[in-house]
């Protein structure tokens, strides 16, 4: 859509931004028996940088060969990084508490229902149009 | 894709506290394994460790049992002359086994386990929005 951020490019970036929060979550709760394991979080995502970073087309690396690492975590805009604010630690060094995890999960589910929700509304509407009639 | 790498981490963690369980499950039963003779040594209770590791394949960091170690703690005494493995007092060492202690890790292994199970679940819900898309 001529380098303007369409609403389906928008909802599609945070489709994504959510499945990595998944992602991170779901590590965060495979890990929260490891010691030494501090739960990670995704930045927030802003609506000022989703709309902003439209133009400058960021480098990514490619995993071209076996044994190359695959990065897709690596980008800049979605890097995790640790939790700052910790609930407790438990003995081990582990902090990762389960049901701070387990709240977050139910969040992003609940916020990829919006997304997809928005989604098919939008795709109804442009039927809508193209049909002109329900 | 992202949701499905998270399908993997929760199965690896489920992986990982099934082997928690296992172990568990050897302590419990093995809790009254006393030696045969005299100078051996009854069952040593066993402790898993977990250890997160980077999956090269999927660039994201699973979790897996690090090592299944023994517990150094003492072994418990129980006055029973008549046994094949009391010493000259009428001694046996008994496992360090806590059946209660077990009973509690047990829990705390279900627990971890259920989170997985609902991680897997909530992302299995995600993609099937997003195949609804199609609809």
């Amino acid at each position: 859509m001529d380098g303007k951020p369409g609403l389906f490019n928008l909802l599609g970036k945070r489709m994504e931004w959510l499945g990595q929060r998944q992602k991170v979550l779901a590590q965060n709760i495979a890990n929260a028996d490891t010691p030494d394991y501090v739960p990670h979080d995704l930045k927030p995502q802003e609506f000022r940088r989703m709309v902003e970073r439209q133009a400058a087309a960021t480098l990514q690396p490619a995993a071209t060969r076996p044994g190359h690492i695959q990065t897709s975590s690596l980008r800049a805009d979605a890097r995790s990084v640790e939790q700052k604010e910790r609930y407790e630690t438990a003995p081990s060094g582990n902090a990762v508490v389960m049901e701070e995890q387990l709240i977050k999960v139910a969040q992003t589910q609940s916020d990829y229902n919006a997304i997809t929700n928005l989604y098919k509304k939008q795709v109804a509407m442009m039927k809508l149009a193209l049909r002109g009639r329900m | 894709m992202d949701l499905e790498k998270s399908l993997n981490i929760s199965a690896a963690g489920l992986r990982a506290q099934g082997t928690r369980l296992r172990v568990i499950s050897e302590n419990i039963a093995n809790a009254n394994s006393t030696a045969q003779t005299p100078g051996g040594e009854p069952y040593r209770r066993k402790l898993v460790t977990f250890d997160n590791e980077l999956d090269r394949s999927l660039g994201v960091e699973t979790v897996r049992v690090d090592s299944i170690v023994a517990d150094r703690s003492a072994f418990q005494r129980r006055y029973e002359p008549g046994h094949p493995a009391a010493d000259e007092e009428g001694y046996v060492l008994t496992p360090n086994v806590n059946s209660l202690m077990e009973m509690a890790d047990l829990r705390e292994a279900q627990r971890s386990y259920e989170a997985n199970l609902k991680v897997i679940e909530s992302s299995r819900t995600m993609l099937q929005r997003t195949i609804d898309i199609l609809r």
